[in-house]
């Protein structure tokens, strides 16, 4: 049992990192977008730019690519680290009137019937678009922009890969939390924040 | 027996869709992953009535990747948000709600206003809804909470008026219209601006009424000791107005003197909000990386919600689910009145589960050409009886597209299944409810249809403007 | 056979002018002609996938067929390209014959069919405009730091002479143009162009269209859906695209000239680029393709005989036409 709960920790662990790595990405786009606006307006520094070898790397149709590409690794990324963190919007209006145990026990029916069959077929068929995207060589659309297109398309089963992982650890405590003894019940509940359980550590946390 | 089932499936699989997912939201599984979840089980369903095929699973990658990755204003998203926290924790946005609140002091329901005008304000900056509703949510729910408002009309408030964005020039939906209906843009912009207006001026005439007969829902602020006095006013407004006034400078000013488009200006905006922390001397690490995980998740959360809707209103177009819908407005038969009535009437319910991308797909490409070949007969309501017939139908789809893209607007406001509503509870505190949302947005849906109906009424407060500019 | 039942993506909506319809018809004649044992139903951009993309689609066999143009594949292989339109290429008729006799077809089916791919030209428009400019272009250096919405290889010319080529959302061209965020945009054919009101903004407008001097359309099937078919069914879609094309290719040059008129009276002067300023951009020209043939083998051999055809042509075209 313990094992078990080391196993979700693990998963829920590797959830948070990636998401976070993810979530810093919103630095580079946002200096890209700042490079690119200002560079435009001095023509000299944009001409210098074009007739240089820089070009390859920082015209305005590549940087232009990289900033949908880095907005969609930091969404796709953080999947995982949104349902851990209870972020994705639950119409939760008769749910938050029933006992801990029902909630769970709706969270893994929900879970088994609808959230990880759909995040299943969602690997596999992005998992299948950036492979083909490989076989290809898949480039830009618009020809002058961000070659290797597989790269950025990998980052779809990467993060439905990472949101599985988030949605077993928490199948997994829920388990627990339903069939484990008093101890494990506590420790898997208190790892659980959609069931609304307020443990004293928490309170603590939140009064500090 | 099961043959009948089978044929009876057949024909309103698409029906059962919408039943299904209503009841099932109410499970309280997030949205995203129960609008995927059921996509997928009605997509086993088409398999097993040869509607479909298992190939077709291919695309709940392909649409999500289309429409959420591939897009470059959608970039507008996580800055957007990044912004709106990075005000938030740097207390530049409750300053500058305290600033606008001792001004308002003396106004019924001066918070809120404020907050609509911000709306209004950030309606020109961007046409993304989850953008501009998590941005206004992070900068003005906490304080309008803190200073005693109602959650259901501060909510109420917040969702609406950062829905305008869709309707106030730019608007991807707006321009995705145009190009359905053969329409020039620029002239549907200018056609849609005072509509748009007219609905911010509904929402503040409503909260003064409230601030008016039910103070307690809309509470003046009280002040604080250091907040008396003439050269303490000056301060609190300096310290509280001239941040953010250099940012809206820098948003607008950028897109208008056109340096930068919306989509770039809200990446202006983010490096802007993120300078007025570190002269404010918050912007620590810890507090950067907060602001960056939650932007991520808020995203997360925004995208999701796409992922799943995108699948299931495919899987409803791939089992002909429109048919049900069109087939149900051609058994009508209506004269031309009737016909417009029953397709707002029809948008409006569609609204309560789509979003305005799949509404507008199913309605326009049929009706936008019907409605034109209606213009003879509206021509008198419209006032253009006098024009050729050309020019009364391209008159007569300006208005139609105005007021179907209000409809639209309504849509992300409808409960169940309201876009708007949904980022809002993403990014609220968590002591408001859906429930506190749900029961807030009821009155502003009630505005919302009035002003559609004064559109339809007056056709002139869409018309008018394009004209006059022409 | 029994009742064939496909499902179709338009790159185009209905209502868009000349491309627009095609494929609505396309349907609808298919249906017609088969009396019904031929269902096609044709849906708009993004019902089913977004407007250019739906190439993976229709490869994995998500959907059965999409009409759209060549152009739009070049992320998949840059040799598409060739297949749609190039700078400086053949205008409508040298085109269709180079496809059809002179081993452009074969070409394009060879490469299409290693992802499961099968294409018919189904349309083919008339010279797109080369641009929509705010100012003058007087001499090449106005070109120079010029922020233009420009894709594909006539990008890359462009940016020989110091353009910056800028990648916009569709969406925000015209707010764009408006506001001088962008200085010139290049889209499509003028009647098209005319709904995107660049006519209002930016008031030069260029000819001619040097980079696209005709546009093939195309119908791209999943070859697995196309074997499929009987050989009836297969002949139907056959014929029907052949009629589209010609209704195109008629309506296109048909549609061109009431817009230009109004553009005209709306303030919009036609401008003609010099015929020194054209050569100036085919000798950029002849440099990104020869990149582009050297990094692509598929290209090399698409444009190897893209361009004997044409040296064989010559002969012909030089002396029976009046220039
Ligand atoms: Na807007
Ligand atoms: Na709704």
């Amino acid at each position: 049992m313990h094992a078990l709960l080391k196993v979700s920790d693990i998963f829920d662990a590797i959830g948070r990192r990636i998401g976070q790595i993810g979530a810093w990405m919103i630095l580079p786009m946002i200096l890209i977008i700042v490079y690119d606006v200002v560079t435009r307006k001095f023509v000299v520094v944009q001409q210098f730019v074009q007739n240089s070898a820089l070009n390859d790397f920082l015209s305005p149709t590549k940087l232009q690519e990289a900033e949908w590409h880095l907005h969609a690794i930091i969404f796709l990324l953080a999947y995982g680290l949104a349902y851990l963190n209870g972020t994705h919007v639950r119409v939760d209006l008769w749910r938050e009137t029933r006992s801990p145990r029902t909630k769970a026990w709706i969270e893994v029916a929900a879970l088994l019937v609808l959230g990880i069959p759909y995040v299943c077929v969602l690997f596999w068929a992005s998992y299948n678009l950036a492979y083909t995207s490989f076989l290809q060589g898949e480039g830009s659309a618009a020809m002058t922009g961000i070659p290797h297109r597989w790269v950025i398309k990998s980052f779809v089963p990467l993060g439905a890969a990472v949101l599985l992982m988030a949605l077993t650890a928490t199948l997994i405590r829920l388990g627990l939390f339903l069939g484990g003894s008093a101890a494990i019940r506590e420790a898997a509940g208190s790892r659980l924040g959609m069931l609304g359980i307020h443990t004293e550590a928490e309170d603590r946390r939140a009064e500090a | 027996m099961i043959e009948a089932i089978k044929w009876h499936l057949y024909d309103y699989i698409g029906g059962y869709m919408f039943l299904v997912l209503a009841l099932s939201l109410f499970l309280g599984f997030p949205v995203g992953l129960t609008l995927g979840g059921l996509a997928l089980l009605f997509t086993v369903a088409g398999i097993g009535l040869d509607l479909m095929s298992v190939n077709e699973l291919f695309l709940y990658a392909d649409r999500l990747w289309q429409t959420a990755a591939v897009n470059q204003v959608l970039v507008a998203v996580p800055a957007f948000v990044f912004m709106g926290i990075m005000l938030e924790k740097s207390r530049v946005a409750a300053e500058l709600l305290r600033a606008l609140q001792l001004i308002l002091a003396k106004v019924p329901g001066g918070l809120g206003l404020a907050v609509t005008l911000l709306g209004t304000i950030m309606a020109a900056t961007t046409g993304i809804i989850g953008a501009s509703v998590v941005m206004l949510t992070m900068m003005a729910l906490p304080a309008m909470l803190d200073a005693g408002y109602d959650k259901r009309l501060a909510s109420g408030t917040v969702a609406s008026s950062a829905t305008l964005g869709i309707l106030i020039p730019p608007s991807i939906m707006l321009v995705m219209m145009a190009d359905l209906m053969a329409i020039p843009v620029g002239d549907l912009f200018l056609a849609a601006v005072v509509p748009g207006l007219l609905l911010a001026g509904l929402y503040c005439v409503y909260i003064i009424v409230i601030g008016i007969f039910k103070p307690q829902r809309a509470p003046r602020i009280a002040r604080a000791s250091d907040e008396i006095g003439a050269a303490n006013i000056v301060r609190l407004m300096l310290k509280g107005f001239v941040p953010p006034v250099i940012l809206i400078t820098l948003v607008l000013g950028s897109i208008f003197a056109g340096w930068a488009t919306p989509t770039e200006a809200a990446g202006i905006g983010a490096f802007g909000a993120m300078l007025l922390a570190f002269f404010n001397k918050r912007l620590t690490g810890r507090i950067l990386n907060d602001v960056c995980v939650e932007t991520a998740s808020i995203s997360a959360m925004i995208f999701l919600i796409m992922a799943g809707a995108t699948a299931f209103s495919y899987t409803f177009r791939a089992l002909y689910g429109e048919d049900l819908i069109l087939d149900f407005i051609s058994w009508m038969d209506l004269s031309h009145w009737g016909f417009l009535i029953l397709l707002m009437a029809l948008i409006f319910f569609l609204g309560f589960f789509f979003d305005w991308l799949e509404i507008t797909l199913i309605v326009l490409p049929v009706f936008a050409p019907v409605v034109a070949s209606m213009a003879s007969e509206f021509a008198p309501a419209l006032g253009i009886e006098g024009l050729p017939i050309a020019d009364q139908r391209a008159q007569m789809l300006f208005w139609f597209a105005v007021i179907v893209a209000v409809n639209l607007q309504t849509s992300f406001l409808t409960p169940p299944f309201g876009f708007a509503l949904f980022f809002l509870k993403g990014s609220a505190p968590p002591e408001v409810k859906i429930t506190d949302i749900y029961k807030g947005i009821i009155p502003f849906v009630a505005i919302q249809l009035v002003g559609l109906a004064l559109v339809i009424a007056f056709p002139q407060i869409a018309l008018s403007l394009p004209r006059l500019l022409d | 056979q029994d009742r064939v039942r496909w499902r179709m993506h338009s790159t185009y909506p209905e209502a868009l002018p000349v491309a627009g319809a095609t494929s609505y018809h396309l349907g609808e004649t298919i249906d017609m002609i088969s009396g019904g044992a031929f269902d096609i139903r044709v849906f708009e951009p993004g019902a089913l996938v977004a407007g250019t993309q739906y190439y993976d689609a229709v490869s994995n066999g998500s959907i059965d067929a999409a009409y759209g143009s060549p152009a739009f594949n070049t992320g998949k292989n840059s040799a598409y390209a060739f297949f749609a339109a190039v700078p400086f290429g053949p205008g409508a008729g040298e085109m269709m014959a180079w496809l059809r006799y002179g081993g452009g077809m074969e070409l394009a089916n060879e490469l299409y069919a290693e992802d499961n791919l099968y294409m018919l030209p189904c349309g083919i428009l008339p010279p797109e405009t080369a641009g929509w400019f705010r100012k003058e272009i007087k001499t090449m250096d106005d070109l120079k730091g010029l922020k233009m919405r420009f894709l594909g290889l006539g990008a890359k010319v462009m940016e020989k002479f110091g353009v910056s080529t800028q990648l916009l959302a569709p969406s925000e061209i015209y707010q764009a143009l408006e506001l001088g965020t962008l200085d010139a945009a290049e889209q499509s054919i003028p009647a098209v162009d005319r709904g995107l009101g660049f006519y209002q903004i930016a008031k030069y407008n260029y000819f001619p269209g040097w980079h696209q001097q005709s546009t093939v359309q195309e119908l791209l099937i999943n070859l697995d859906s196309w074997n499929a078919l009987d050989e009836g069914k297969q002949t139907m879609v056959k014929l029907a695209c052949d009629q589209a094309l010609m209704q195109q290719f008629a309506e296109g040059e048909a549609a061109e000239f009431e817009v230009m008129q109004a553009n005209v009276e709306d303030g919009v002067q036609n401008m003609t680029w010099s015929d020194d300023q054209l050569d100036q951009f085919r000798a950029a020209w002849e440099e990104v393709v020869a990149d582009e043939t050297g990094s692509n083998p598929d290209s090399q051999r698409v444009w190897d005989s893209l361009t004997k055809f044409r040296e064989n042509y010559k002969i012909w075209g030089d002396a029976a036409y009046l220039k």
